[in-house]
């Protein structure tokens, strides 16, 4: 049985009085691609943004045995969480593109070449464009310089929001490739997705969330032979 | 006198006037280089900063008066001080307020601009003092002109410094968390960038800045304590003119504020020249809030 | 922070009929013989409460924070010295006074209201930084060799003006303003300017001329502290730059503000009070007394930024656990 990198323990986020995520909970093994399904609204960025500290929640998370709650932002990042976030304006825009790997290597600065090395073999059009401006990038290459630059901390645990959004099929899908190669390289990925068709294609294990709470969580091939799933996701 | 020689007389003045006005546009730039800093990272304008450039002044001349120190001499031992002092301030006291609410801080700001203008006046009198050196009097000649050596140094020195600090920010790692945490603090922390630090480094940019433009203020134009109020608005001009985020913007803000103030004494009536410059701000103010070169 | 509408129904009347009282107990102050100390005193009060109740507006409601209050209160301070000069009665001056200090801010709004936020905040102490220096360097063709310049004028007024006639003005203008501001903040103006402090974008989305309404705040908010200062300026007797368009002008509101709450009306009644108290205590010292204001703003700044009620408030939450442990 794998060992369990993330643990989420009742975790609940409010903005205001609003209950965006309410008594959570779920697991993530090493290794493998855990992905977080759901539609707009359902609490998924919330969680991540939880995880990675940027908002307060209720609740304990666990990661790597560490209960890191009280852990500033910039903190846990030095524990091997990194963030993917969703919108391509993440981008530092009057950084080059290789500043902004520079900068996704802040707490490894020491082994930043090593760490360009794979992100350039995973991204070969990051190299091409190293020295332009960020802002002057693609959707598709904005989030892979946005990956490219949450690997330069070297995490062990990949959080990645709504990978496909906004994107051309054929990029999604190199995108999806790289990460599929991430994931060989021994990163365990937490990844966000609205499509359960791409989720439940991509990952091993999933949960599903609607309004805040977890409505089924498992393996993505139990998802798959759900009858509820099949019936309102699936259309079967 | 016929036309040609009022002509060259008036051309004279006229390109003495623009170079004085660019050399104190210099100094004018790291007046306000330390505010777009703090700005830019923070997005508060420290209130005081007038009187801790007024504190550069005034502790270089205690310096000067009681030990003989020379004010650039004694910036050695200034600059690293106020870095410290900056650092310090924000990271255990200026902190709180600011997590609070931006007013908050504005008005802590003030308090301690208030606490430090009229302690000056306590300490140094209401009467103006100045950093006479022996260089002071020196001119340079330059072709046809001579001009204060003062200025030239006044010029160099904000030159490098801002050199400096575009390196700083551009080469170095400290440098490249300051400008991310500037554009975007959130993702700034998601690189493991500890943007308390930050802020704290800032701050502490900010007021070495302001020491060292003290020391270069004080040694070009007499000083007293409530000047601070003076430098607070050309710093504000400098930014309002110049944009945020770019040295350039900044060094050209500084520039057009010098000759406009330079011009109008020399044209007009010394008495007046702040007075036209901060109209200046206002009405490009009016016009361009968003600053000549800026974001 | 909420956008509350104050209601103006059954509750306010049982509460207006001490506050009855306690006016017609003001009215009748200077009849009672309690001493030229206490006159004085509540002039300076009435004067400040004035100022920080309008401070207060535009810093607590519209999200305004002047630091230039000093050039509205030296304008009409100015202003009266010069009407009063040419011998106009004082009465009409202070409040021609005020039209020129409402005058002079419907003419800054413009490039003041570009800017935001602390942009503005310290705009505004550029703003009267710049005023006070006209009146620094300016003299006009009129002027006798020993006044204008940093020497300041005098005002004529003041020999022919009583202390009492004075304290009258200063609690009329006092009473005025806070009953401008409570019909203002139920007023389309009031409930407007809220929302623009609130959230401008998307005040302008839902139609709101924001320009138009955060101008009425301001002219309002430069009318009556134009008086105040005009009021203050009669009381004194003559006006210099330094201190007509001094940070003072900006301390003592803002000190009474942060005493008393930010957004609110009653806030600051109380704060003025201890203000005045301060400022009648240390007017001695003049240069320890600013010194003594900015670490008291300090120390709040650190212990109670919302105000003295936080103060109650952490008191009063501290007592309400301890007795109702002892219940249990």
């Amino acid at each position: 049985m794998s060992e369990t990198i993330l643990k989420i323990n009742n975790l609940s986020v409010y903005y205001g009085r609003l209950e965006a995520v309410h008594d959570v909970s779920f697991d993530v093994k090493k290794g493998e691609i855990f992905a977080l399904i759901g539609s707009n609204g359902a609490g998924k960025t919330s969680t991540l943004s939880a995880i990675v500290g940027l908002v307060p929640y209720r609740g304990t998370i666990e990661l790597f045995g560490e209960k890191i709650d009280r852990l500033k932002a910039y903190q846990r990042i030095t524990r091997g969480l990194s963030l993917v976030p969703e919108s391509s304006a993440a981008i530092f825009s009057r950084f080059t593109v290789l500043e902004n790997l520079l900068i996704g290597s802040y707490i490894n600065r020491d082994s930043k070449k090593d760490m360009l090395e794979r992100v350039f073999s995973l991204f070969p059009i990051l190299k091409e464009r190293a020295n332009q401006m960020a802002d002057k990038l693609s959707g598709g290459e904005r989030k892979m310089l946005l990956i490219g630059r949450a690997l330069m901390s070297n995490p062990k645990l990949l959080l990645l929001d709504e990978v496909s959004l906004g994107l051309s099929p054929v990029i999604t899908e190199k995108i999806y490739e790289a990460c599929a190669e991430i994931n060989k390289q021994g990163v365990t990925i937490l990844l966000v997705e609205q499509s359960i068709w791409k989720a439940l294609e991509k990952a091993e294990r999933a949960c599903i969330m609607e309004s805040g709470k977890i409505v089924k969580i498992g393996t993505t091939s139990e998802l798959r032979d759900e009858e509820l799933i099949r019936k309102a996701y699936l259309g079967l | 006198m016929g036309y040609e020689e009022v002509l060259i007389i008036l051309l004279t003045e006229l390109a003495e006037a623009l170079l004085y006005g660019c050399l104190l546009g210099g100094a004018y730039a790291v007046i306000g280089i330390g505010m777009s800093l703090i700005l830019g990272v923070m997005d508060v304008m420290n209130i005081a900063h007038g009187e801790f450039i007024l504190l550069g002044s005034y502790l270089a001349y205690s310096l000067l008066t009681t030990f003989g120190i020379d004010p650039l001499l004694s910036l050695v031992i200034l600059a690293p001080t106020f870095f410290v002092l900056g650092f310090l301030l924000q990271r255990f006291g200026l902190s709180k307020p600011l997590k609070y609410s931006v007013d908050i801080f504005v008005m802590a700001t003030l308090a301690i601009s208030t606490i430090l203008e009229n302690l000056y006046l306590l300490i140094w009198s209401p009467l103006q003092k100045a950093l006479v050196t022996n260089y002071m009097l020196w001119s340079l000649k330059l072709g046809e002109f001579s001009v204060a050596f003062v200025f030239v140094l006044d010029f160099f020195i904000s030159i490098a410094v801002l050199v400096f600090l575009r390196e700083f920010l551009r080469k170095t790692y400290l440098g490249m968390a300051i400008r991310a945490s500037s554009e975007d603090w959130r993702m700034a922390q998601l690189m493991g960038i500890n943007t308390d630090n930050v802020r704290a480094l800032t701050f502490g940019l900010g007021l070495l800045t302001a020491g060292i433009a003290g020391v270069l203020i004080g040694l070009t134009y007499p000083f007293s304590p409530s000047i601070g109020k003076a430098y607070l608005v050309i710093a504000f001009g400098v930014v309002v003119l110049g944009g945020l985020g770019s040295m350039l913007g900044t060094f050209v803000g500084g520039v057009i504020l010098g000759l406009v103030q330079v011009l109008t004494a020399v044209f007009f009536d010394p008495a007046w020249q702040l007075f036209a410059s901060y109209l200046v701000i206002f009405v490009l103010l009016a016009l361009r809030p968003k600053g000549v070169l800026g974001r | 922070m909420r956008i509350t509408k104050q209601p103006l129904k059954g509750k306010n009347l049982v509460i207006l009929s001490p506050l009855i009282v306690v006016i017609i107990v003001l009215f009748l102050i200077p009849w009672l013989g309690l001493g030229e100390y206490l006159i004085t005193f509540l002039i300076l009060y009435f004067i400040f409460l004035t100022m920080t109740e309008m401070w207060n507006f535009l810093a607590g409601y519209c999200g305004f924070f002047s630091l230039g209050q000093g050039a509205f209160v030296g304008l009409a301070g100015y202003m009266l010295g010069v009407l009063t000069d040419f011998g106009w009665s004082p009465y009409i001056a202070i409040l021609i006074s005020g039209v020129i200090a409402t005058i002079f801010a419907a003419v800054v709004s413009k490039p003041l209201f570009r800017i935001k936020g602390v942009y503005f905040a310290v705009g505004t102490l550029a703003l009267t930084e710049m005023v006070r220096i006209f009146f620094t360097s300016w003299r006009p063709s009129w002027a006798s060799p020993v006044t204008w310049g940093g020497a300041g004028i005098p005002i004529k007024a003041t020999a022919y003006i009583s202390r009492v006639e004075v304290y009258y003005l200063a609690l009329i203008l006092a009473l005025l303003s806070i009953f401008s501001l409570k019909i203002v903040l139920n007023s389309k103006l009031g409930l407007n300017v809220m929302a623009i402090c609130d959230d401008e974008s998307t005040a302008l989305s839902c139609g709101i001329p924001t320009y138009r309404y955060k101008l009425y705040a301001f002219i309002l908010y430069a009318f009556f502290v134009g008086l105040a200062g005009a009021t203050f300026y009669l009381y004194q007797g003559y006006i210099e730059p330094t201190g007509g368009f001094g940070v003072s002008w900006t301390l003592i509101p803002l000190m009474a503000t942060i005493i008393g709450g930010l957004r609110s009306i009653d806030g600051p009644i109380a704060g003025a009070l201890i203000v005045t108290i301060l400022y009648l205590q240390l007017v001695r010292y003049l240069g320890l007394s600013l010194i003594l204001q900015g670490i008291i703003v300090l120390i709040f700044v650190f212990v109670a930024p919302k105000g003295l009620k936080s103060i109650f408030e952490i008191i009063r939450k501290h007592f309400y656990l301890r007795s109702s442990r002892l219940l249990t």
